[in-house]
């Protein structure tokens, strides 16, 4: 926790959590054992060990909203975010803010030292002790061997009102040398010892010391310690019968004045007398849980541990405008993209929709000020579009966007082209449509990054917009005006080339209704974001090419040509044998990027003749998409006239 | 107990309770045998049983709690709205209250069938074990569900695998109950 709304959104998340586990807690207050009522409190732990909206995920509220959203009533846009589940100071306050911080994380020291101060008293005081007499260690000793609880160093010092044990590595049963301590107070302290609850105790001040401006989590570690003491009670009852559970109840009547100091490191069994009145009604209702009651309340236990754990993923945005529009921009703070393909679908809708509050999601966190300035402001005053990104024209309405040509370009870095299929519906092109038949397909791109600045992936666009025509008429099997990878070779006075597509698209790019735009098809583009988004399908075409470097004469001399292509991914063998490209054989290509195909030529050919390649799906998360290289046989004149390497022309990739 | 009426009443609507919980038919998104009459009929079954099991008594009012959740999603179903998934808060807690539900319940069931079933039925060992199953693999479900979607695509199967166990379980318990029931003077 860098800053104060760091810490506002981990305490905040901790305090919903608390408060569930609360009502839980009431729930199952007479069902579930003093030891499950204990225990449950971990799960409390481990949230308050967790950095809240870590990985994009939220627990039960998404608390980061409301501290954006207040965040933005004081003009403040900084980036926001729970590294560590402790406060550090970065540097010497300058604003308001950072003065409140530091004045919460010199409360935090102040804490912890008040608390270290008050166990060195206690330890100091521990150092006057001595050993008890033979008879009283026998006596606790032999209480232990029945109990089975390991006994440890005893020490005994005067004026004290009650055993204890103190110590967090090496913990110490003391007992009072001035008074007789009756055996199921020992007992209690033994269980105390056996389950090193002075370390906990000291997790649990730690908890304290850096909330202690949280009032429940104050209640909550006061509710621990009494837990922990209730399961104490609950240990020496089940070792008890009728009386003596009674007597018990009577000795714990008698501390109920006495004053109650928590110290951390050690245990009590006097922590105060309201908690011990209801450890006493506690005791009234002792049963002995049924056999098997443990299964259940470790089920519960790891159920509530894993689900508040892992959260839910944050991604939707409240959308809303004029004077409320900085609550869209707060939740569009709150929202982390979780994958690449997440950013890219984050980015695509942002740019289509025109919608600010999308690109803040994906932008990196040194652009957010200045997007959301941008967004909010014009949204407030009701200036559609929100966000100005240069991309003015109208999009396909059922076919989104693609990406094309993904790679990874080192850790967490992908660039790709970005695609949107444009110009359908502007009534001017439906008119040159009908007059002059033009049937070339507009595409706007754009050369975009993909990569994870701190733990969140953002969308870095590397150029403008361009844009192109082309006489294809998809886009979900490649696109001859696009770029590709391109594999090449030179052999026997021909240049061969491969040029390698690759198509992503992302889940959720589709939805069945139309609200945004009128279209024809029941699935139409949806352009709400998708920031946790997986690819879900990748498609690679390829098309092989021979151009003839020779003259004229040459190549007329030329009757036919072929060529056979495979790919040699890495750590792969290079293929011996390759099919035949003849006239005699048929053409053809496999889904793994095998092809083969011949041409007779005509005289005046060329010099370039390009074969229809092929191309097939595959698994988006498989690495093995782009080939090293691949190995080509050039057949002439329908003869193997060289078997030659294709490698990747980075130049003409470009 | 004197009034073998009131346990064989009670067992009766446990029976068809679990009936109710167990199946799901759906005619578009509309439950036609709706969870929440399977625990309006536990509640009766608690009423009926609760003398002679006086720890099923304390399930009254999380009984009460799923039987309005569940009154409620279904409600929520006849305008196509699922309750599931829309606030995490509730989601956990229906899933931990309805988890310690059956498990507590049907531990006192097993103690009921070990008194009265006749001799060399074990309707009570078959209750425990069920449960026990059912408590792990529920568990072990909905973990699936919170690390399933980044994590390892392995874990759909698993579910999958889980929900068979699950499904099958739950025919066993309704199996035998309705033996258990059947062993008891009507």
């Amino acid at each position: 926790m860098f800053d104060l709304w760091a810490f506002l959104v981990q305490t905040l998340n901790a305090s919903g959590v608390a408060l569930l586990l609360l009502l839980i807690k009431r729930l199952f207050k007479d069902k579930l054992p003093p030891r499950w009522h204990f225990a449950v409190w971990g799960v409390l732990g481990i949230i308050l060990l967790l950095p809240a909206g870590f990985n994009g995920r939220y627990t039960l509220f998404r608390w980061q909203v409301l501290v954006e959203a207040v965040k933005y009533l004081l003009k403040d846009y900084s980036f926001t975010q729970v590294r560590f589940p402790f406060p550090v100071l970065l540097g010497l306050p300058k604003t308001l803010t950072e003065y409140i911080f530091a004045g919460y994380v010199i409360g935090v020291v102040f804490f912890i030292l008040k608390y270290t101060a008050s166990y060195i008293r206690l330890r100091l005081l521990l150092r006057k002790g001595v050993a008890p007499e033979a008879e009283i260690t026998a006596r606790i000793k032999k209480i232990a061997a029945e109990n089975r609880v390991k006994c440890g160093r005893i020490i005994t010092v005067s004026n004290l009102p009650s055993a204890f044990v103190c110590g967090i590595v090496r913990p110490v049963l003391v007992i009072p040398a001035d008074s007789d301590i009756d055996d199921k107070v020992i007992l209690h302290e033994l269980f105390h010892l056996k389950h090193k609850d002075t370390a906990l105790s000291v997790i649990i001040t730690l908890f304290r010391c850096i909330h202690w401006c949280n009032p429940l989590i104050w209640y909550c570690a006061n509710r621990a310690i009494n837990d922990m003491e209730a399961r104490c009670d609950w240990y020496v009852l089940s070792r008890l019968e009728g009386e003596q559970r009674r007597d018990y109840g009577r000795i714990l009547l008698a501390m109920s004045n006495d004053r109650f100091a928590k110290t951390p490191g050690s245990t009590c069994i006097n922590n105060g007398g309201k908690n011990i009145r209801e450890r006493i009604e506690t005791i009234a209702r002792f049963k002995k849980y049924p056999v098997g009651m443990g299964l259940v309340s470790v089920c519960v236990i790891i159920i509530l541990a894993v689900s508040l754990s892992v959260g839910a993923r944050a991604s939707k945005i409240y959308d809303k405008s004029g004077s409320f529009a900085f609550l869209s921009a707060a939740s569009a703070k709150s929202i982390s993209c979780t994958t690449p393909a997440g950013a890219f679908d984050t980015y695509a809708k942002a740019v289509i929709a025109q919608n600010g509050f999308y690109r803040i999601i994906c932008a990196p966190r040194e652009l957010q000020s200045e997007i959301i300035t941008e967004t909010a402001e014009n949204e407030k005053a009701g200036i559609y579009p929100n966000w100005e990104c240069g991309f003015n024209e109208l999009p396909d309405s059922v076919i989104g966007y693609y990406m094309y040509n993904l790679k990874k370009c080192g850790k967490n870095i992908f660039e790709g082209l970005f695609v949107i299929k444009t110009g359908c519906f502007s009534d001017d092109d439906i008119e040159e449509d009908e007059e002059t038949e033009d049937s070339k397909m507009r595409l706007t791109v754009q050369r975009l990054r993909i990569e994870k600045q701190s733990g969140r992936w953002v969308s870095v666009p590397l150029e403008n917009f361009k844009k192109l025509e082309t006489e294809d008429e998809s886009l979900d099997w490649g696109c001859k005006a696009l770029p590709g990878t391109l594999y090449c070779g030179t052999a026997q006075n021909f240049r061969v080339e491969v040029k390698v597509q690759t198509v992503y698209t992302v889940d959720g790019a589709l939805r069945e209704s139309d609200d945004f735009w009128i279209g024809d098809s029941d699935d139409v583009f949806n352009t709400e974001p998708n920031p946790n988004a997986d690819f879900t399908n990748l498609t690679r075409t390829q098309d092989e090419s021979l151009t003839h470097l020779g003259t004229r004469e040459e190549r007329d001399k030329i009757g036919e040509i072929g060529l056979s292509a495979a790919p040699v991914y890495p750590g792969e063998k290079r293929p011996d044998t390759l099919r035949a490209a003849t006239e005699n054989s048929e053409s053809g290509s496999s889904s793994d990027g095998v092809s083969w195909s011949s041409q007779t030529t005509e005289p005046g050919w060329g010099p370039t003749v390009t074969f229809g390649g092929g191309g097939g799906t595959f698994d988006p998360q498989n690495d093995r998409v782009l080939p090293d290289y691949y190995v080509a046989d050039l057949y002439i004149d329908g003869k193997l006239a060289e078997r030659l390497d294709l490698y990747p022309d980075k130049e003409a990739t470009s | 107990m004197s009034d073998y009426s009131n346990l064989y009443k009670g067992v009766s609507r446990a029976a068809w309770g679990y009936f109710f919980i167990c199946l799901d038919i759906n005619i578009n998104t509309v439950s036609v045998i709706p969870s929440f009459i399977g625990y309006i009929l536990f509640l009766s079954a608690v009423n009926y049983l609760k003398d002679e099991e006086r720890e099923l008594s304390l399930l009254y009012g999380i009984g009460v709690i799923l039987a309005l959740w569940n009154g409620a999603d279904w409600i929520a179903s006849l305008v196509a709205f699922d309750l599931d998934g829309v606030w995490q808060f509730a989601d956990i807690l229906i899933g931990i209250l309805s988890l310690y539900f059956h498990f507590q319940f049907f531990t006192n069931l097993a103690s009921l069938a070990a008194k009265y079933q006749p001799e060399g039925d074990n309707s009570d060992s078959k209750f425990l074990h069920c449960r026990t199953v059912e408590t792990l693999v529920l568990t072990a479900l909905t973990i699936i569900s919170y690390v399933n979607s980044h994590i390892f695509a392995v874990w759909g199967a698993l579910a999958i695998g889980m929900l068979i166990i699950y499904a099958v379980t739950g025919i066993c318990l309704m199996i035998a109950l309705f033996n258990f029931r059947r062993s008891l003077p009507a």
